[in-house]
């Protein structure tokens, strides 16, 4: 089927036969070095992602490093107050204030002598041993 | 996979030989692709573009090529996808609606495309131009670059008989608009 053909009948068919070609204009010597171009576009396109990686995992350990020593300053620091403020408060209690068995009875309520008893339990045979020995047991039965 | 291709990709995937044997991969498809892509977003330094990205593409994923299809058909999916995706960006980005862009596609058509001045040849490119955009892509493959519906199939990924009727529904598309132009 000719192109000729198609113009005088009144429906144009394409034709299938003897295809018309669709061809771009193309600059001339485009296809020469495109290999170059492309693997130098490789290259271009590796450098910087490796890069931004190295980059980001130093960035990531700095930032890990920071935290690490704020946190591990923060905790030191904690307990140290701890222990230095236990340690002035008994020194204080020992030395420098007059507290006595009978001060320390009266401040203690119900749910003090309990926590107590939890965290040092006294056992019935102690107190028996206490008790044959003492001497001076008057004052403990009047308190 | 073929034998061949199993062949080609071992030495694709070998550090040794990769380098080499992707300059033989663009050498082998660099001027089908070229005219698959040109044949979608029209102009030169756009087909150049989107050419040279699908290359940056296929060697940078040749890892993650399974081998379930051909290498034929994996790297023209890539180009597909690329140009595709090319085309839509730039319209987003020009803001260009159809019409107006239909205008400039058949304007700049004299300009992009060889031929000897024919008024069927221009009026079919002209016709082509205006198409749908999977209706010209399908058209493209099978009338202008003779694809088998097969691998246009496994390229597109839609089946042939919904390819068959996409093309016919395009070359009667065709045929009316120069008619139409002819007569009118």
């Amino acid at each position: 089927m000719s192109r000729e053909n198609n113009m005088d009948n009144k429906q144009f068919k394409l034709p299938e036969e003897i295809k018309i070609p669709m061809d771009f204009k193309i600059p001339e010597g485009y296809f020469d070095q495109l290999e170059d171009r492309v693997m130098a576009k490789i290259a271009a396109s590796e450098k910087p992602v490796i890069r931004m990686n190295q980059y980001r995992n130093w960035w990531y350990a700095a930032a890990a490093v920071v935290v690490l020593a704020l946190g591990i300053g923060l905790i030191w620091k904690n307990s140290v107050i701890e222990k230095t403020e236990n340690v002035d408060l008994e020194h204080y209690l020992a030395y420098h204030t007059s507290l006595n068995q009978y001060d320390l009875m009266t401040m203690l309520d119900e749910e003090d002598i309990k926590q107590l008893n939890q965290d040092l339990p006294v056992e019935n045979e102690a107190i028996e041993d206490y008790l044959s020995n003492e001497t001076e047991t008057e004052n403990l039965y009047i308190d | 996979m073929n034998p061949e291709d199993q062949e080609f990709i071992r030495r694709l995937l070998d550090p040794v030989t990769k380098d080499e044997a992707f300059r033989s991969l663009i050498s082998q498809y660099k001027r089908p692709l070229y005219a698959h892509i040109r044949s979608i977003v029209i102009d030169h330094d756009d087909a150049d573009d989107a050419l040279q990205n699908t290359f940056v593409k296929v060697f940078q994923h040749l890892e993650s090529f399974k081998g379930e299809s051909r290498l034929f058909t994996w790297v023209y999916r890539i180009a597909t996808n690329e140009a595709l995706s090319f085309i839509r960006t730039k319209k987003r980005k020009t803001g260009i609606g159809t019409e107006a862009d239909h205008a400039r596609t058949l304007s700049n058509l004299k300009a992009d495309i060889d031929y000897d001045g024919d008024e069927i040849c221009e009026l079919l490119f002209q016709a082509v131009a205006v198409l749908p955009e999977k209706q010209k892509l399908v058209f493209n493959m099978k009338y202008f670059q003779e694809m088998k519906y097969e691998d246009m199939s496994g390229i597109l990924g839609t089946s042939v008989g919904a390819l068959k009727a996409s093309y016919h529904h395009a070359v009667k598309k065709i045929e009316d608009y120069v008619t139409r132009k002819q007569h009118g």
